[in-house]
């Protein structure tokens, strides 16, 4: 043994310890690092579903929605217009009897030309009477008051009826008028109503969509920052296998540090034939041999 | 035509039943005829216009084949002529002008009734406060509290002077 390989021989243990030291250290830090990812990606998880349920099933009710209120306004305005087209049908009923009432009038008109003509008749009776004389003239003269008399009160019933016929014709007229203005005015509200429900539906239906887009881009943007923390996660795989390597250098090390101290006995030999054999990666074999590393080929990450 | 007859043998103003009395108006005034100058009242159909004839003439009617004048009371009167309405009445009177019946048409705005006013109900003709020529009034009868004037067809239609102022007219 010479006295130079002896300071070696003391530092490999300890330079074994602190390789040691920074693979747990970067072990730690890394395993830490993996948690925090895993969280990350456990928090996008919980936010893309809450807003797939927000905005997937969500948006189809909100669509939904809409759409049954558009139907249910549009059937209150199809009442409305049913209402204003019932009562246009009955302002046409009712201007329709004003062709009765003008009847009616030409009517009471016909009576009271029928009472004038009695009336003439009678008096032509009585100066028939008066020119006969005697009993014969005063009893026809009689007949002929009491047909004047009739005549008479034919006349005040026909103006009575032309009156009344009058009153109720204006009654009618005035109806007609309010009538055609609730028609007109219903008319200008159901328009003004179709228009308004319009409208509203119109910004319900562009803020629905807003929504479902702004939700599907939140959707998307979570996806690819999901998808990066995954990609890293998997680079982050580099520890184990650093780890293992550094652990077994370390091991090698104090290893190195008793065969160095009998160089060539059988002992030192079967130090490097059980190095040999305790790595366990291909590029530990192929540096061992004196061949360059090969690029990392990772496997596929498991989460939990 | 047996009417026509019968007045003609009769002469109707000695009768002793003469207080029947027809009323009519000529615009807003109401006058009286007695009944027994009254042949009979007809509706009002436009009379045939005849030239030449004052303006108080409003032509010739045909009644059942007699012709006979037609004469706007009211202008006779001196009042505006109004415009025939359903109501305006043709009234047959007859006159006697130097015993001889004479016949006229007259047209009233209307006819009202057959009224009896008794002799005593008739006072004489007021000597002012007429708008009408003294000598065409009758009287002036009391109905119902309110005065009708009764007139004098006789003077009020008088043939002769109807004719002189034809002649005047057409000279």
């Amino acid at each position: 043994m010479s006295a130079e390989a002896s300071p070696l021989l003391h530092a490999l243990p300890i330079l074994a310890k602190q390789v040691d030291n920074a693979r747990q250290q970067s072990q730690e830090a890394i395993d830490a690092l993996s948690t925090r990812f895993r969280g990350i990606v456990a928090s996008l998880d919980a936010a893309m579903a809450a807003s797939e349920k927000g905005s997937g099933d969500g948006g189809r009710d909100l669509r939904t929605a809409v759409d049954e209120g558009r139907t249910q306004l549009l059937k209150v305005i199809e009442e409305l217009a049913n209402v204003r087209d019932s009562r246009a049908a009955l302002v046409e009923k009712i201007r329709s009897l004003n062709v009765y009432t003008v009847d009616l009038i030409e009517m009471a008109r016909d009576v009271e030309m029928i009472a004038f003509k009695t009336n003439m008749l009678s008096l032509n009776a009585a100066i028939e009477a008066a020119h006969a004389g005697g009993d014969v003239g005063r009893g026809f003269s009689v007949v002929a008051n009491e047909v004047r008399q009739l005549a008479t009160a034919s006349r005040e019933t026909g103006k009575t009826i032309g009156v009344k016929i009058g009153l109720i014709n204006a009654t009618l007229k005035s109806i007609v008028n309010d009538s055609e203005k609730a028609v007109q005015r219903e008319a200008s509200v159901v328009t003004e109503s179709e228009a308004r429900i319009g409208t509203v539906l119109e910004n319900f239906g562009g803020m629905t969509e807003r929504l479902l887009k702004s939700a599907k881009e939140f959707r998307g943007e979570s996806e690819a920052i999901k998808d990066e923390v995954m990609e890293s996660m998997v680079q982050l795989q580099f520890q184990d296998r650093v780890g293992q390597i550094l652990a077994h250098v370390a091991q090698s090390m104090n290893g190195m540090s008793v065969a160095s101290a009998a160089p060539g006995t059988e002992e030192a030999d079967g130090y490097l034939a059980d190095l040999a054999r305790s790595y366990t990666t291909d590029e530990q074999r192929r540096i061992h041999n004196g061949e360059a590393a090969a690029a990392v080929v990772p496997q596929a990450a498991e989460f939990f | 035509m047996a009417l026509q007859t019968s007045l003609r043998a009769v002469p109707v103003r000695d009768r002793e039943d003469n207080d029947k009395y027809l009323t009519f108006a000529l615009g807003r005034e109401h006058f009286a005829l007695n009944i027994l100058c009254v042949r009979e009242i007809l509706e009002y159909e436009a009379p045939t216009d005849v030239p030449m004839m004052p303006n108080f003439v409003r032509g010739i009617v045909n009644l059942r084949g007699a012709v006979l004048p037609v004469i706007d009371l009211a202008v006779r009167f001196g009042r505006a002529a109004s415009a025939p309405t359903k109501k305006t009445c043709i009234v047959i009177i007859e006159t006697q002008a130097n015993g001889e019946p004479q016949v006229f048409g007259t047209v009233v705005d209307s006819v009202s009734e057959v009224l009896e006013i008794p002799a005593a109900e008739i006072e004489a003709v007021p000597d002012f406060g007429m708008s009408l020529r003294t000598d065409f009034v009758q009287g002036v009868g009391k109905v119902n509290n309110k005065f009708v004037v009764i007139l004098n067809v006789d003077a009020a239609l008088s043939m002769d002077e109807m004719t002189s102022l034809v002649t005047r007219t057409a000279h």
